[in-house]
């Protein structure tokens, strides 16, 4: 059943979510294509309108992905639809665990259609060393380190949306408990524990930097070394699982008590 | 069998009644197997429970019978259609013979009535 | 063990209560109406049987057994509103319902769409309204359920739909299936009914067989409903 849900849930969001990676390929290989040719100048200022055009383009992907995510949800667990969602001979757990592993896997492909975005346009030997050199730290180690640290933060990009997507689910599982003004308290708890999730992520890892100098390091020090970053970014990335987790647990506890249909 | 229904009696009586008429009106022949229940439903479009109730009916009237295997038939019970018909002819006559004292005829003149009428 | 059972269900929305007290119990093999006035807890008691509310206290048992997966299962619901993806076609909502519906009779929902002149590739946002609704009613019927819940079948149909909205009904009936029929417009569906329960401001006011009903208030039910709720 949870394939079904899934397979249906995922229909949704790539229908819309397809044209915008295909735009972003496009342009990304129309920048690729636009700088690489170096004497003519007409082209390089097409080059830079592809260019913006691809970065913009980036942002849309995530921000559609958002929003066609939580469109689903509340369609498909409030609006007219509901009627055959919660009529269907299935678990309300299945049904939240589709959305939940729906929103994740889109976001995933939407990171990684970004990241082969970036490759396209702007790889080259020259960029990289770009890179490198401003996050200087790593200028005494090897190349390849650059490498993952790009695709650390990424990851670290893909987690962080799909924290925000989980957020967004709360506050619409709350605010729709209501029977008045549902979007309204929906945004709003949304934000609300969003906020609330952040303050206390920045108070653990201080509780943390309590007893780990390198994470301590990250409130006090100006500098940053190989050290302190890679303790974060393993930190970080650790807060995030726990994060989501908490998230999908109290979710399910929420959508489990009962639904308000209207 | 197009039956027409009034929602102002109960509906189980109604189809008792006309399902009389159509019996002794000789459209099923005496000894003739019914249609199930299920069938006669649709036909006469109502509720199966409704028609089931009718059909007991009908057997408390001796008018059908059951035979456990093979359904329902008419009664082999010549005298005992007959006996239906009359009393449905009396019956109507006596309304027609009321209905038309009712607009003020006078015994003599129905009678004239029904030899002109082609009948 | 009833098919449907409600205990003492109460539903309030904030702090208005809707249904008070509802006491029900649904046997096998009858079509029963629900009958009431619009926004007299009709459509709020069958969202709670349909678990898309919960009630405020109270059961609701379906075979003896609380709502959940197993109830979902035997149930075949008909709403008032469109609650079909609009993007899909006809063919892609039959593949839906066997995808997720055992009962799922995909053969019989074909002919049904058949003898309605459809095609099974229109997409249901090209369709009429009416179309619309005589599709869910087909994809509702062709399930092999035992409680149909239909709310408010003939709202807004014309006479030749109406009817073969009361035919379908009819042709789909086994001994083995309750239909429970919610609705305001009483004349035209009392003749097929079984029993009917009347519900008002979210009581059960009177539940009776049908016939029985007619007998002891020597009239039809449209004229009883009349008489108890004069405005």
């Amino acid at each position: 059943m949870l394939g079904k849900c899934l397979k249906y849930d995922l229909k949704y969001v790539y229908k819309l979510l397809i044209v915008f990676y295909l735009i972003d390929i496009v342009f990304a290989c129309l920048t690729r294509i636009f700088f690489g040719f170096d004497n003519s100048s007409i082209l390089k200022i097409l080059g830079y309108i592809a260019s913006s055009t691809t970065i913009s383009f980036m942002f849309s992907i995530i921000i559609n992905n958002l929003i066609r995510v939580w469109a689903r949800f509340v369609k498909n667990i409030y609006g007219d639809e509901s009627y055959l969602t919660h009529t269907l001979p299935i678990n309300k757990r299945t049904i939240y665990t589709s959305k939940f592993l729906s929103s994740s896997i889109t976001m995933l492909t939407s990171v990684l259609v970004i990241l082969l975005c970036v490759v396209i346009a702007y790889y080259s030997k020259e960029n990289l060393e770009v890179v490198k050199n401003t996050l200087q730290f790593f200028a005494t180690t090897m190349n390849s380190t650059t490498i993952k640290v790009v695709l650390t933060a990424f990851f670290v990009i893909f987690l962080e949306f799909t924290t925000v997507l989980q957020a967004g689910f709360t506050g619409l599982l709350l605010g729709h408990r209501a029977n008045n003004y549902k979007m309204a308290k929906s945004i709003f708890y949304g934000f609300l524990n969003y906020i609330f999730v952040v303050a206390i992520s920045v108070l653990v890892i201080y509780i943390i930097g309590l007893f780990n100098p390198n994470i301590m390091a990250l409130f006090s020090s100006n500098t940053l070394t190989v050290d302190i970053v890679r303790q974060a970014l393993i930190l970080g990335i650790c807060l995030y699982i726990v994060l989501i987790s908490i998230y999908y647990y109290i979710n399910i506890k929420i959508f489990r008590m009962g639904v308000n249909v209207d | 069998m197009n039956f027409v229904f009034d929602n102002d009696r109960p509906i189980y009586i109604q189809l008792v009644e006309q399902l009389e008429i159509y019996i002794i009106s000789g459209k099923i022949k005496s000894g003739g197997k019914l249609p199930s229940v299920r069938e006669l439903a649709l036909k006469t479009k109502v509720n199966p429970n409704t028609m089931q109730k009718a059909l007991v009916e009908l057997e408390d009237l001796k008018l059908i019978y059951t035979e456990r295997t093979n359904g329902k038939y008419v009664t082999k019970d010549q005298k005992l259609l007959d006996k239906f018909k009359d009393k449905y002819a009396k019956d109507k006559t006596q309304k027609y013979i009321d209905d038309m004292k009712e607009l003020g005829f006078e015994k003599s003149e129905i009678v004239e009535f029904l030899k002109e009428e082609s009948i | 063990m009833k098919l449907l059972e409600c205990k003492h269900v109460y539903k309030s929305f904030d702090k208005k209560e809707v249904l008070k007290d509802i006491n029900l119990k649904i046997p096998k093999g009858k079509i029963i109406g629900l009958l009431g006035k619009n926004g007299m807890g009709k459509t709020t008691l069958i969202k709670l049987i349909n678990d898309l509310l919960t009630p405020t206290s109270g059961e609701i048992l379906i075979n003896g057994k609380e709502i959940g997966i197993d109830s979902k299962k035997i149930i075949s619901y008909l709403p008032e509103r469109t609650y079909l993806d609009k993007s899909m076609t006809i063919k892609q909502t039959f593949k839906f319902f066997s995808e997720f519906y055992d009962d799922f009779d995909i053969e019989k929902a074909k002919r049904l769409i058949e003898d309605l002149d459809l095609e099974i590739d229109t997409k249901i946002s090209k369709m009429s309204k009416g179309m619309q609704e005589k599709l869910q009613l087909i994809l509702v019927m062709s399930r092999n359920a035992e409680l149909y819940i239909l709310d408010e079948p003939l709202g807004g149909v014309d006479p030749a739909t109406r009817d073969y909205i009361l035919d379908t009904i009819l042709n789909n009936f086994n001994e083995k299936a309750s239909v429970l029929i919610s609705t305001h417009l009483i004349g035209d569906i009392e003749r097929i009914l079984d029993e009917v329960i009347f519900i008002d401001k979210g009581k059960i006011i009177l539940s009776s067989d049908a016939d029985k009903l007619r007998e002891k208030e020597k009239g039809s039910i449209d004229e009883i409903f009349r008489r108890m709720f004069k405005c």
